[in-house]
């Protein structure tokens, strides 16, 4: 009785979560006469995929996927190797008061907004602006501080007779630490590795004042949807936005097995 | 040092200000089994870590074969080690674990499966060799964590409490499990513990450790039969020796009404501690004298074939162990306990030292 009611609440949460997205799914596949006629209509008799023919072929839209992609994997990759080599000696910090924990959490609570500009001026003065590199390094450092902090937390969570017997097994700190620390903390680096790279695909603002050319797809999705008066493709429109989740869902769904792996292979014994 | 073997020299060790070795001197021969025992937070675990090389000393020197090692990171030495929680890699299988540390060094691993087949045969964990360490049971992990140290053949194999988290019977087990390993292998090993009864039982040579100092290297029939001091006579036995303080006066040991005979040097201290195991003593019904103590029964246990009784005396509780025979006594019946001439031990008082008795009224 009680699970059934825990259900159906979850039941209604799924529903108010994932009803946008069932319209935008449904609308990419409709006629577009049938989203402007009034009553809105949307049939499933005359399903069609001229939304994602029409978004596929804008190359524009394409380019921003791709640009998407590298910074993206980019920042996670700097934050993962940057974030790991932090983490690592913060390890086996226990005291009471933490106060690089502290200071690295002060940082997360200065208002981004504030910070475009400056970083505008930086990097221009730098002639890094409307350079993928750049712009996946600023989401690196935004996303460093919050991830360094649960990535120790994982590492920390590895029983440290784990590496005295990998250093004992012959293993430099290095390899212990590749070797058996990593494998066995994968599910949450995977986790802070879908973080990064969710926050990095789907960041507006930065991307927005940062590139000009090499503009990344949440730009480019704005750029369609500006473009409102010169007659609005919205099946195009809303095929795009599916196209713009699918990466995403795929990094999820492949890390998520990590996730599940881990806490299975884990099944009690790693805190011994 | 050209000596074989292990050896500490001087080895100092503290922890912010708490003192946890000092000036530890310790020989391991080859191929010798030595046990380092005393209560936690004696410094032991802080020892065996030392000479693993997984924590350093503030000063002393570690030799293994008379080289210098005290410098050598832990995967330069060669050593095997089994930890209390057994700390299997638990994202490898069983055969993955044995094999990781010869994978480590390079060696080809045709060769090193063999060599894990091997030893998992000789610890019958060869079905096992498939699984994770999740889906093992205590046991069968400790005999893997065993089997990881020893498949690679190491020079010393050092093991930390390897059996404190096993039940009685499987403990017993696995002692003797090690015994027999210990004899086909002859691998020079550290074990540490604070069970005495595996420390006895395992040892060729004890070492006794409390407040980070030894206070006695010898074999478990020495450690028994002629403690160095007071902690060594209270530590070592179960139960407990009886310690009765009193003064010496010539030739004689007096503690009220008890005075026993005891063949002391001259210059030993008039304050001493006279010590005597439970199995030393007897009841009597012997009209008192001068080697009996009066008293009233307190407590009986009956332990398998061994009865043991705690008695009441006007100089402290003696507690007394015997063959289970006669007639069952009841509690607060009048007693008398008789001291014997041999089978004693005398201590000063003062420093907690042994006093040594002539021959012939030791023991054993």
């Amino acid at each position: 009785m009680q699970a059934l009611s825990i259900y159906s609440l979850v039941g209604l949460i799924l529903l108010w979560v994932l009803i946008p997205i069932l319209y935008i799914v449904l609308a990419s596949l409709q006629p577009e006469i049938n989203l402007i006629s009034i009553p809105l209509k949307i049939g499933f008799d005359d399903f069609g995929i001229g939304g994602y023919k029409d978004a596929f072929a804008n190359d524009r839209l394409m380019d921003g996927l791709k640009n998407s992609a590298i910074v993206a994997g980019l920042a996670t990759l700097i934050v993962l190797v940057v974030g790991l080599s932090a983490a690592y000696p913060l390890m086996r910090r226990t005291g009471r008061i933490r106060w690089w924990a502290i200071g690295m959490l002060a940082t997360q609570t200065v208002p981004v907004i504030t910070l475009v500009i400056p970083v505008f001026i930086v990097l221009r003065n730098l002639n890094l602006l409307d350079q993928l590199g750049a712009l996946s390094l600023v989401y690196a450092a935004f996303l460093l501080p919050i991830s360094i902090l649960i990535l120790r937390n994982f590492l920390a969570d590895v029983p440290e007779s784990l590496e005295r017997a990998a250093l004992i097994d012959g293993c430099t700190r290095f390899q212990a630490f590749r070797r058996v620390i990593m494998p066995i903390a994968a599910p949450g680096i995977a986790a802070v590795a879908i973080f990064v790279f969710i926050n990095s695909w789907n960041e507006f603002l930065f991307a927005l004042v940062l590139t000009g050319s090499n503009q990344t797809i949440t730009v480019r999705l704005a750029e369609l949807q500006g473009s409102v008066f010169e007659g609005l493709d919205i099946p195009a429109l809303a095929a795009a936005t599916v196209i713009a989740v699918i990466p995403v869902l795929f990094v999820v769904i492949a890390l998520h097995r990590t996730i599940l792996s881990g806490i299975i292979a884990r099944g009690g014994t790693v805190r011994g | 040092m050209n000596e074989t073997g292990l050896q500490l020299t001087g080895i100092n060790k503290a922890y912010r200000r708490v003192r946890v070795l000092e000036d530890m001197e310790l020989a391991v021969p080859e191929g010798q089994f030595v046990v380092l025992l005393g209560p936690s937070g004696c410094g032991k675990s802080t020892t065996l870590n030392i000479i693993g090389g997984l924590d350093s000393a503030d000063a002393g020197d570690v030799y293994l074969d008379g080289k210098r090692i005290t410098h050598l990171p832990p995967h330069k030495r060669d050593m095997g080690m089994v930890f209390q929680a057994y700390a299997l890699y638990p994202h490898m299988t069983v055969l993955e674990n044995m094999t990781f540390g010869m994978r480590i060094r390079r060696m080809a691993r045709a060769q090193a499966t063999r060599r894990a087949r091997e030893i998992a045969e000789l610890l019958e964990i060869e079905p096992l060799l498939k699984r994770k360490p999740a889906q093992l049971s205590g046991g069968q992990q400790q005999r893997v964590a065993l089997g990881r140290a020893l498949v690679r053949r190491p020079r010393v194999l050092l093991m930390d409490e390897p059996f404190s988290n096993l039940d009685a019977v499987l403990r017993v087990r696995m002692r003797s499990e090690i015994h027999r390993l210990h004899t086909r292998f002859e691998t020079t090993t550290v074990f540490v513990t604070h069970d005495q009864e595996e420390a006895l039982s395992l040892a060729d040579q004890i070492a006794l450790l409390s407040d980070g100092r030894i206070r006695q290297i010898a074999s478990p029939t020495s450690v028994y039969d002629e403690p160095a001091d007071l902690f060594v006579a209270k530590f070592v036995g179960l139960p407990q020796m009886n310690l009765i303080e009193g003064q010496l006066e010539g030739g004689t040991f007096r503690a009220g009404p008890l005075s026993v005979p005891v063949a002391a040097s001259s210059d030993a201290p008039r304050n001493v501690v006279l010590g005597a195991r439970p199995e030393a003593l007897t009841l009597t019904d012997e009209p008192a004298g001068p080697q009996t103590l009066a008293g009233r029964l307190l407590v009986t246990e009956t332990i398998g074939p061994e009865l043991r009784f705690e008695i009441e005396t006007e100089v402290g509780d003696v507690t007394i162990r015997r063959a289970v025979q006669g007639e069952p006594m009841s509690i607060g019946e009048g007693i008398r306990v008789r001291w014997p001439t041999d089978a004693l031990h005398l201590f000063a008082q003062e420093t907690g030292m042994r006093i040594p008795l002539e021959v012939g009224l030791r023991s054993s």
